[in-house]
């Protein structure tokens, strides 16, 4: 029952990650669903889970790009074998916690600017624009489901 | 940590990298598929409610302009019907011929004087006595004669021919006649006639409609000792050279 949970959640993470810039759009930042999903899946519930989801939503966003280079299930495979190594090392229920969200973030989209973009010149302005302001609002949005699951405790 | 999970991560691992050296998915026509599967266009799905609304608004605004020109006809409908009845009341009735019939020349007087023709159609055509007869450029006569399947036509060279005709750019009427030639009798000389003028009927009197082409003015002259214009006309149509000639029904 929980794999289909995951399953579902994991298509409609990925389903408004492709949606989302056309309906929600704070100047050129967005929310990031998949890094979302694939961190509180990573910490909060089961490191396997998050490398699996990190893994297909990867081969996914991949099919969804016109070319095919296997960079993302690396990056989201990556990141959840990351997150998986710290997991026992911090205290994951308090909200400091949530700098690993903004990393997390600000890793996987450096990483997309990179292979984005050639000039080394517009990383830097990318980064001040739109990285750090696109990690702070996934940490925000981080920081209401941290709320709830501390909640439900 | 897991040693399980480590394989796992191994192998996720290796097929990513595998992919990154890995070159025959490129361009691949699936990823399209997926993205229009995955992918709602919400620009578009809200700009058709937004048309959707103004098509309601632009029915709207065409209902009550149907509405409004329904109301306008109806109204034009009793002026109408009104108008034909004022018309009726005052005794104003429209003189148009009813049809045209064709007819062939069979047989045509020799002598220049008095010159008629026998057409092949009579009564049993629908030929009416009087009724007035033209050809292709203008008026050639009436029918003086009915027969079943024949009729006779009086022609407009014919000492007893008389036609109230009009001049187009003037307006002035006078009564062409014939006496070897044509000519115009009953203008003063006041009148603005001119040669060149063009001729057609006035309409006055019960045979002729009004408006049917009968010639041009050749010659004006002023007399010292009268005080009537002396005019000559030239009609559109050789009368001696025609063969087909059609009847106007009364």
């Amino acid at each position: 029952m929980r794999i289909l949970a995951l399953i579902f959640v994991s298509l409609l993470a990925f389903f408004l990650s492709l949606n989302i810039e056309k309906f929600i759009l704070i100047g050129n930042i967005s929310l990031n669903p998949v890094i979302i999903l694939l961190y509180f899946t990573t910490l909060y519930w089961k490191p396997m889970y998050g490398l699996i989801t990190g893994f297909f939503l990867g081969f996914l966003y991949e099919i969804y790009l016109p070319v095919f280079t296997g960079t993302y299930p690396l990056i989201f495979t990556s990141v959840a074998f990351g997150l998986s190594l710290i997991e026992k090392k911090i205290f994951k229920f308090i909200y400091n916690s949530l700098v690993l969200l903004f990393c997390t973030v600000f890793f996987v989209n450096i990483v997309q600017v990179i292979i984005e973009v050639d000039k080394i010149n517009s990383v830097f302005y990318i980064i001040f624009t739109h990285l750090i302001p696109e990690a702070i609002l996934n940490s925000a949005v981080g920081f209401v489901i941290l709320y709830f699951i501390k909640k439900s405790q | 940590m897991n040693k399980k999970f480590l394989q796992v991560y191994l192998l996720f691992f290796c097929i990513s990298v595998s992919l990154l050296f890995f070159d025959g998915f490129t361009d691949i026509k699936l990823g399209n598929k997926c993205y229009s599967l995955f992918s709602t266009d919400f620009h578009n799905f809200f700009s058709r409610f937004l048309k959707n609304n103004d098509l309601k608004e632009e029915n709207a605004r065409l209902l009550e302009r149907i509405a409004t020109l329904s109301y306008e006809k109806q109204i034009y409908n009793e002026l109408k019907k009104e108008n034909q009845e004022l018309k009726e009341i005052i005794g104003f009735k429209f003189n148009y011929p009813k049809g045209i019939i064709p007819a062939e020349i069979e047989r045509r007087t020799l002598e220049e004087i008095n010159l008629s023709y026998q057409i092949d159609k009579g009564t049993s055509e629908g030929i009416e006595r009087n009724a007035p007869v033209i050809s292709f450029k203008g008026i050639v006569g009436k029918v003086l004669k009915t027969g079943n399947n024949t009729s006779v036509i009086q022609t407009l060279k014919n000492y007893n021919s008389a036609i109230s005709v009009k001049d187009t750019r003037s307006g002035i009427e006078g009564i062409l006649k014939w006496n070897k030639k044509f000519f115009i009798e009953g203008v003063p000389q006041y009148a603005d006639l001119r040669k060149d003028d063009s001729l057609v009927t006035s309409g006055r009197g019960s045979v002729f409609p009004k408006g049917l082409p009968v010639g041009i003015v050749t010659y004006v002259n002023k007399k010292m000792d009268d005080y009537l214009l002396e005019i000559e006309v030239e009609p559109f149509e050789d009368l001696n050279r025609i063969d087909v000639v059609f009847v106007i029904e009364k």
